[in-house]
């Protein structure tokens, strides 16, 4: 099969090829997630080595129960809840807590130490958000990840992190407004727009 | 609905147009709100041309080996169990077949009753061959057979395809 025909299959397609028996068109599936749900697994476990091995596992997770994978989801939903399942799996197993989700600034006072000393040293505002998300608890974290540079949509997101539509959207939107009062503290917002 | 709902449902891009109107009073009035929501948008702008970190380059092709040095790649066993016993059951058919015909060969002396006997299956073979109602007789059977064949080999394929699910 060309590159150019098998870009353009559609994840299903390539789904039941490697049902079928090409095993092989598997590598399609790595191909196309391997750096999204690096990405996530990174602002998760918040190590190289950790989130490599946790990729590895979740591709071969996601690759022995391929068979109960259903069509009626989409595979990206299916995959990236098998990837949070996994992160969340690593974090346990290193006996590291998965801190509450943050409701505003009061809930971590710690963030706004954080706050000045990552605004004192980052040379740009896409480093700043960056590394503050980083600093956020998991949850929050992870809600603004799925959502901007993943592109999932609330009910998918809702889905991975099996929490409700209600409570992923109340996630995003109190997520959003802890960096908002962080950004208008520094007045950033001037910058950037 | 508070006004961080509002200006967040905004940027959502999830609100009405009577909610818009009463964002823009608010806006109007409050020099506040107008921050929160420039911080806002401010996010949303930043946020979305922020790029993937990016998996290390080899990857995949550790993934491959790793997959080939464990054995995870299955190969699709072939079912050599079903063949073998039909095979079998075959051979020990044609062996009966063969020691019957030769025990009844022994006990028949006379070469005019092995014609007899060979005329009587040559009519009775022509009979058949002849017979329109034979004809549709053994279609109609063979039809019958062929579909509960099917059936059962279909139900047999889901039965093993469910167990394999599970």
């Amino acid at each position: 099969m060309s590159k150019y025909v098998m870009k353009n299959l559609s994840d299903i397609e390539i789904i039941e090829s490697v049902k079928r028996g090409n095993t092989a068109d598997y590598t399609m599936i790595v191909d196309r997630y391997k750096d999204r749900a690096f990405n996530l697994l990174k602002r998760m476990l918040k190590n190289d080595m950790d989130a490599e091995e946790a990729l590895q596992d979740s591709f071969l997770k996601a690759f022995r129960y391929l068979n109960q994978f259903r069509e009626e989801a989409s595979f990206s939903t299916w995959f990236y809840r098998i990837v949070y399942n996994t992160a969340l799996s690593v974090i346990a197993s290193k006996k590291r807590k998965i801190e509450k989700e943050m409701t505003s600034l009061e809930d971590m006072p710690e963030l706004i130490s954080y706050d000045r000393e990552i605004y004192a040293t980052v040379e740009n505002p896409k480093d700043y958000l960056m590394r503050l998300i980083d600093k956020l608890p998991i949850k929050n974290a992870l809600v603004l990840i799925l959502y901007y540079i993943d592109g999932l949509s609330l009910n998918e997101i809702s889905l991975v992190m099996d929490i409700s539509l209600v409570n992923a959207k109340v996630l995003l939107h109190r997520s959003r407004n802890i960096l908002r009062d962080l950004l208008l503290k520094h007045n950033y917002q001037e910058e950037i727009l | 609905m508070n006004i961080d709902e509002l200006l967040n449902d905004y940027i959502d891009g999830s609100i009405n147009a009577n909610k818009i109107n009463e964002l823009k009073e608010l806006l109007e009035k409050d020099e506040m709100t107008a921050k929160k929501l420039k911080a806002l948008k401010a996010i949303d702008v930043l946020m979305r041309t922020i790029d993937y970190e990016k998996a290390p380059r080899d990857f995949s092709e550790k993934f491959a080996a790793y997959l080939a040095k464990n054995r995870v790649i299955k190969k699709d066993r072939k079912d050599f169990v079903t063949p073998t016993v039909l095979s079998l059951f075959m051979v020990v058919m044609l062996c009966i077949l063969a020691v019957s015909f030769y025990y009844s060969y022994l006990s028949i002396n006379d070469t005019e009753m092995i014609s007899g006997i060979l005329l009587d299956i040559f009519n009775g073979v022509s009979f058949i061959a002849g017979n329109k109602l034979f004809h549709l007789l053994g279609a109609s059977v063979s039809f019958i057979a062929l579909t509960i064949l099917y059936i059962m080999n279909e139900t047999h394929r889901r039965f093993r395809k469910k167990i394999k699910d599970l």
